[in-house]
């Protein structure tokens, strides 16, 4: 187990440490704070922060995100008295069976939110309000106001009163019992967890103050900790995970690289507490590289002997284009001097990007009696958007020359190219790749994972059809160690998942037929069938309305689904449903939040809402939450009380020399249910697939589309 | 076969497909692995002082200068790429990467030409050398040309610019008149 945990922390130490540093500063419990209090710092918008924590109460991994200037938020999942510790020396706790039934043995989730009132001025300090367990069980249950002022150059002091388990070491009534009673009772948070413990918000008889000082040495990226703790951890006393639990004390924390830091601690007087947390900024420019094929790792291109003499430009601007990984699939030059151009990007993930380097290429092969260039790009194959560039003025050189002008314009159709590529289709694509397959917060097995080969084909067969398929081939899984199975009152439309992680180990992910198109100007289709995903083969379809340069966009899907068998080969189970939903889309312009709407039918037969907030950075990192409400009543969906979770798109380009629009995208629930649960991947795919190439996000990076 | 001779046998297929560079692999980790890895002789890196960066139509290329003796200057690199200059222009660069091909510079008379391989040779009237001096430590000289090209007016220039003490460190060039122009610049001022 230790080595286990060992080799993840090594792989995001890793991973994160390719991120520039940002500053997060974060306690035991994953959020602003000094060892296991809180304190009122937070970090920049968009820093992502992992951390783990361990120490004899609970063993504590959380993910924290600035989603605004003033909001962080963080999940977190804790593992109680992970080592068993027993009061009687030389005994473990035998969870639920032996002799010491009744040590803590709970595994909980819990998030936090933390709302910054003020910001730290020359006398006054930062000020913050937070709830520590929002949605949970209310085992962390506790609410603070917490002010933080920096002394001198080093030292950073803490202050704060506390409510529910930060109360329990009280000094004075509860304040807010003087506008209204009922914030002298505390109520206990619901079994069942998931739900708004808002009846438990800063209530209870009496409050409490913590503290703290953080001591920085910047040249030795050292801080010394001192915490005082209003929570006297009575809880974990009573079940006897630890004896007794002194207010202060102490810790060190070390950056060992940036935004990557390490703590060790002395806690309550009795426990030796490590940490470990990394933060990276999701919000961090995409660097502009050398296009593909042209950078300093670049192989020599091979010239086609025809490109040698005559005085061709189309071949030797087909050619350059190609080798920076893109494509030319029309072009036309019209008599009043415009080229027009339809290409494709399979490897900029900023379209300006792309459209740089297709500018850039035209500049140097086009002649020079062309006025302007229109070029129209594309997403999954459909026109999505047109970008023109008026050439400048030819006539001054140097500092006095002018970039050209340039326009977004909605997609532009081009009858009778003079070139058209031939891509002769079918084509066929071949993609190898290894997968990491985690399943994450089983009461038994917290973290299990399994590690396969996956082999991906498509085959483009023109006019919108494309055929895909997905094999994946175990090497080595954990999953066999899962116990618990379906226990749902509703159809097992997901909770059968370790049926088919034990019995499909490897086996067809997918294997479909897509047909995509564009009815007139803004609408857009895909009709599909085969097997789709994982767990569910079918037909259905979807039709997305999206104007060009308008923010919003409807979307309406319709799927008939039958559920496979386990073994992931291509007999199907008796379950079958038909699922669909309206969707709503927005594109806020408020700090890069998306936000969509999907009213419908979900898997289980279940009709409901699926509310979906994502920040969606033109870097291409996206995260975001996600939770639906449906007719299944919260005791009939069983614990977690709702579906709801985390979505994460990791782009690959950041941390890669080359341009790429690889990404890695997942979803965490906390746990896994049947109630309010769609197909996966393919609701709402034509909107997260063109997102890129909405007029926002072009317009945000115009300047970048500018040719060198 | 049984179950885990079909893995070993797919895991050794993927590792030979790998190996063979015959398919596209997403896996990201190889580009960390090839930075972590040395990518330069030796030879080149004694001559890293010596470095300049070439910047044309979106790329940068690392070439080093030799010259022949004649006044005349080769930037050249490792992989073909050769930018000649007379100690006024640049007027021959082989070896760009992608299809641009040969590009090639001279003067006849009060005119200086322009070709390059697959286009028309443009030929625009000159201006004398201009001296310029900013500051005591950035100075130089520039030549512009100015002609028409497909009814269109077109423009083209050479500049050179030195440091305090009189060395060479950048020189901006036309090769197409139109373009942007190729720029060559050393590393380490």
């Amino acid at each position: 187990m230790m080595r286990r945990v060992i080799r993840a922390l090594a792989a995001l130490v890793v991973f994160f440490s390719f991120a520039p540093a940002t500053l997060a500063q974060v306690n035991d419990f994953g959020v602003g704070g000094i060892l296991d209090i809180p304190s009122a710092r937070m970090p920049e918008e968009g820093t992502l922060t992992t951390t783990y924590s361990r120490k004899d109460v609970a063993d504590i991994y959380a993910v924290g995100y600035q989603i605004l200037p003033r909001v962080e938020a963080t999940f977190r999942y804790s593992i109680n008295n992970a080592r068993k510790l027993s009061p009687v020396p030389g005994t473990k706790c035998d969870f639920g069976t032996g002799p010491l039934y009744g040590c803590d043995d709970n595994r909980d989730r819990s998030f936090e939110v933390k709302l910054k009132l003020l910001e730290e001025s020359e006398l006054l300090p930062q000020v913050t309000v937070g709830v520590r367990d929002l949605l949970g069980t209310g085992q962390w249950g506790a609410e603070y106001l917490v002010g933080s002022k920096q002394v001198g150059r080093n030292l950073d002091l803490t202050i704060g009163v506390g409510w529910g388990r930060l109360a329990e070491r009280d000094v004075a009534k509860n304040p807010l019992i003087a506008i209204d009673d009922r914030f002298g009772v505390r109520t206990p948070a619901s079994s069942l967890g998931g739900q708004f413990t808002s009846g438990t918000w800063f209530r209870g008889p009496r409050v409490g103050v913590f503290g703290g000082v953080r001591y920085r040495i910047p040249e030795w990226r050292t801080d010394f900790l001192v915490a005082y703790n209003s929570d006297s951890y009575a809880r974990e006393r009573a079940l006897n995970t630890i004896p007794d639990a002194k207010p202060v004390s102490f810790g060190v924390e070390w950056e060992a690289t940036p935004g990557v830091r390490l703590g060790a601690s002395w806690q309550q007087g009795n426990q030796l507490a490590l940490k470990i947390s990394a933060s990276l900024d999701t919000r961090q420019p995409s660097p502009r590289k050398a296009p593909n094929g042209f950078g300093a790792e670049r192989v020599p291109l091979e010239r086609p002997a025809k490109l040698e003499r005559g005085i061709e430009w189309w071949p030797r601007l087909l050619h350059d284009v190609e080798a920076s990984g893109l494509l030319v699939r029309e072009i036309k030059r019209t008599p009043e001097g415009e080229l027009q151009v339809r290409y494709g990007n399979n490897s900029y993930q900023v379209e300006a990007d792309a459209i740089r380097r297709l500018l850039t290429l035209t500049e140097l092969y086009v002649p020079t009696g062309v006025s302007s260039v229109s070029l129209t790009g594309e997403s999954l194959g459909l026109p999505t958007h047109t970008v023109r560039y008026r050439r400048p003025n030819r006539e001054l050189s140097g500092v006095l020359q002018q970039p050209g002008r340039l326009e977004l314009l909605p997609p532009r159709p081009y009858a009778a190219p003079d070139h058209e590529v031939d891509f002769l289709y079918p084509n066929f694509g071949v993609d190898v790749g290894l997968d990491l397959r985690t399943y994450l917060f089983d009461p038994d097995f917290p973290f299990l994972y399994q590690l396969s080969a996956s082999l991906r084909g498509t085959a483009d067969l023109g006019g919108g059809w494309v055929a895909t398929g997905r094999w994946t081939q175990n090497i080595k899984s954990q999953f066999d160690r899962i116990e618990r199975g379906s226990e749902s009152q509703l159809p097992p439309v997901r909770t059968d998942q370790k049926e088919y992680l034990q019995q499909g180990k490897s086996g067809i992910e997918e294997l479909s037929l897509v047909k995509r198109g564009k009815i007139g100007g803004d609408l857009f289709y895909q009709a599909y069938g085969g097997i789709l995903e994982e767990m569910y083969s079918g037909v259905g379809g979807e039709v997305l309305w999206r104007p060009f340069d308008k923010p919003y966009a409807i979307g309406v899907n319709i799927n008939a689904v039958q559920q496979r068998e386990f073994d992931k080969m291509f007999g199907l189970r008796a379950y079958r449903t038909v699922t669909g939903h309206v969707s709503l889309y927005w594109a806020t312009p408020w700090h890069d939040f998306d936000i969509a709407v999907h009213t419908g039918r979900y898997l289980a037969k279940d009709f409901g809402s699926t509310l979906e907030i994502q920040k969606r950075f033109a870097n291409g990192w996206s995260v975001g939450a996600f939770a639906t409400l449906t007719d299944v009543p919260f005791e009939v969906f069983g614990e977690g009380s709702f579906d709801k979770g985390l979505i994460f798109r990791i782009p690959f380009d950041l941390y890669s020399t080359k341009n790429t629009r690889g990404a890695y995208r997942t979803i965490i629930r906390p746990i896994n249910r049947d109630g309010g649960r769609m197909l996966d991947n393919w609701p709402g795919s034509l909107w997260e697939n063109m997102r890129d190439t909405m007029a926002d996000r072009l317009r945000r990076n115009q300047a970048r589309m500018i040719p060198e | 076969m049984s179950a885990r001779t079909l893995s070993m046998a797919w895991v050794a297929c993927v590792i030979s497909a790998l190996a063979a560079g015959c398919a596209a692999v997403n896996v990201q980790q190889i580009d960390a692995v090839k930075r972590a890895l040395p990518q330069m002789d030796d030879r080149l890196k004694a001559a890293e002082p010596y470095a300049w960066d070439l910047r044309f139509a979106g790329t940068v290329s690392t070439v080093y200068p030799a010259t022949p003796g004649d006044g005349r200057v080769i930037f050249a690199s490792p992989d073909g790429l050769r930018v000649y200059w007379d100690g006024r222009a640049v007027y021959r660069v082989e070896g760009l990467p992608g299809a641009v091909g040969l590009l090639q510079s001279g003067i006849e008379g009060e005119e200086r030409w322009y070709a390059r391989d697959g286009g028309p040779t443009v030929r625009l009237g000159c201006t004398p050398r201009r001296d310029w001096r900013l500051s005591a430590t950035q100075q130089g000289w520039r030549v512009e040309c100015r002609g028409e090209v497909e009814g269109r007016k077109v423009s083209a220039m050479q500049v050179a610019e030195f440091d305090g003490a009189g060395v060479l460190r950048r020189i901006e060039a036309t090769m197409i008149p139109g373009v942007s122009p190729l720029v060559l610049e050393r590393r380490y001022k």
